[in-house]
């Protein structure tokens, strides 16, 4: 009868787990007694469900597994050789951990639910405890996604408040910002024209202009990022905003590297900003460029038409040859004021701008890279169907 | 050589535009408001108006809305650093009647290249 029950119950928990984690899910026991250790692994197997154990007998041994692999799950017995549990400092709240105590010792199972363990497990013949292992870990595991699933959507939500205050910020003193920057570039301007030519006065002059531009494309990309939704929008071609953008380039271009144009389309109508639009093509070329300036390479830029559920949409595609992302930075690249580059090279602003943008344009941005052969951004825009 | 009036209510920036163009050769007159700007134009018609549009009292846009309604031929080049909370403005004042843009800040260069396309446009 309870045999029956808990087949039928087996597959529904595989599949919850399954929905979650798309793979088998890793266990780190950490328990000092050889019998307890099979035991565990006994009512692990007899759960059927995807559970994988990696047995350690030791704090110091846990640390090592764990700074060489991921694990889904902790469990621990309360005290191993080297101390007890709680000693494992960080990882105690970095992982969801259950621990195990001997009977009679409720006292320390409710201390370690206080100290931040997922759960507990009384073991010790007779407790009964040990048939609960599955569930107990199946609850705890499913808890703990949806715990992380929500701290992730409240700092998403607290980014995207940071980002409409600086927004409105940027919206507010942009102008001011503006005319500043207008009087710095344009006193600078002057003073240039009434020193020697090659003296150091004016090339220290010229400095001060390619400090105030800096600042001025910092400000214009803030802008961009935190879109102003009334701005101005027409039918855009890409072909034309690749071609100004090219020509802007072309002097600033290093010898080391080629660049390839593959036109599929002799014109890609969108729907958008012109400004914010060239904005995103320099930005991303750019990149690339810069991703290439120490070993050189070639930088393709392919431009067609693809249908993306029954919708035409523009693509643009940038492969470089550079340096590629490794995967940590990957997942932040399309930060705000994240950077790899040298104060003053780089703002961190270009990547973020081009997300704002393309956000805004319905549109979507993707990357794939691999460190040291290179990357490849695609960028895809609604065509634009009005004639 | 041209003559230019110079509307802009930031003073460090306006006297600035005034020593570019007058090294260039153009004759200046400058105001620092729409209400000035106005004014001086029914005074002097003037070849050209650089006017900013994001001023107090009369703003950029009613000014140049004023002066298209009385003097339909007026060149005005809007200048604009961005909104101050509002839709970028140069879109709508090329709308509204002018003749060219300038984004602020802008260099030597790009004032002289927008006076020049201003002054060549054959439709005023
Ligand atoms: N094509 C690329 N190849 C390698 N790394 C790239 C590439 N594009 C972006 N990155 C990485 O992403 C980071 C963020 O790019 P983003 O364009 O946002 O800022 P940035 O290029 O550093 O600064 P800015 O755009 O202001 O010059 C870069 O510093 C770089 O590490
Ligand atoms: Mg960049």
């Amino acid at each position: 009868m309870i045999n029956s029950q808990q087949n039928r119950r087996t597959p529904k928990s595989y599949d919850r787990l399954r929905d979650l984690f798309f793979r088998d899910i890793e266990i780190l026991l950490i328990e000092d007694s050889a019998v307890d250790q099979v035991v565990f692994c006994r009512y692990v197997e007899r759960s059927q469900m995807p559970f994988v154990v990696t047995a350690v007998g030791s704090l110091a041994e846990a640390r090592e597994k764990l700074a060489n692999k991921h694990f889904d799950i902790i469990v621990a017995d309360y005290y191993l050789p080297d101390g007890v549990c709680l000693e494992l400092g960080i990882i105690f709240y970095e992982y969801p951990v259950v621990v195990m105590t001997g009977g009679g010792d409720e006292k320390i199972a409710v201390g370690v639910m206080k100290a931040g363990a997922k759960d507990y497990l009384i073991k010790g013949t007779g407790s009964g405890a040990l048939k609960m292992l599955p569930l107990t870990l199946e609850n705890v595991l499913i808890r703990h996604h949806a715990e992380r699933e929500r701290e992730e959507l409240e700092a998403r939500a607290d980014e995207m408040q940071k980002m409409e205050s600086l927004g409105r910020l940027a919206g507010g003193i942009a102008h001011d910002f503006n005319n500043i920057l207008g009087s710095i570039i344009g006193y600078t301007e002057l003073a240039v024209e009434d020193v020697e030519e090659d003296s150091i006065t004016r090339r220290n002059l010229q400095e001060v202009l390619i400090a105030a531009q800096r600042a001025s494309h910092l400000v214009e990309q803030i802008l961009a990022y935190t879109r102003d939704s009334a701005e101005e929008r027409v039918r855009v071609d890409l072909v034309e905003v690749l071609d100004e953008v090219m020509n802007m380039l072309a002097h600033s271009i290093p010898k080391n590297v080629e660049i390839e144009i593959i036109r599929q389309v002799d014109y890609a109508y969108v729907h958008g900003n012109e400004t914010n639009l060239y904005q995103v093509v320099m930005n991303l070329i750019t990149n690339g460029i810069q991703a290439m300036e120490a070993e050189g390479g070639i930088l393709k830029i392919r431009m067609m038409e693809i249908i993306q559920g029954r919708k035409p949409m523009i693509c643009v595609e940038i492969s470089d040859q550079g340096c590629g992302i490794n995967r940590d930075h990957l997942e932040r690249i399309f930060e705000p004021f994240f950077t790899t580059k040298a104060p003053g090279k780089g703002t961190g602003m270009g990547l973020a701008a081009v997300q704002g943008i393309v956000e805004y344009h319905n549109g979507r941005i993707d990357v794939s890279s691999q460190v040291g052969v290179g990357s490849v951004f695609t960028l895809q825009l609604p065509s634009d169907l009005n004639d | 050589m041209a003559r230019v009036l110079l509307v802009d209510d930031d003073d460090q920036l306006r006297s600035m535009v005034t020593q570019m163009l007058e090294r260039e050769g153009f004759e200046v007159t400058e105001a620092s408001n729409g209400v000035e700007g106005l004014e001086s134009y029914a005074d002097l018609e003037t070849d050209i108006i650089l006017l900013d549009m994001v001023m107090p009292r009369r703003d950029g846009l009613m000014t140049l809305q004023d002066l298209l309604a009385s003097y339909p031929r007026a060149r005005v080049i809007a200048m604009s650093g961005g909104s101050r909370g509002r839709a970028s403005w140069l879109p709508i004042a090329k709308r509204a009647g002018a003749v060219g843009v300038l984004k602020k800040p802008f260099t030597k260069d790009q004032l002289m290249d927008s006076l020049a396309a201003a002054l060549a446009n054959p439709w005023k």
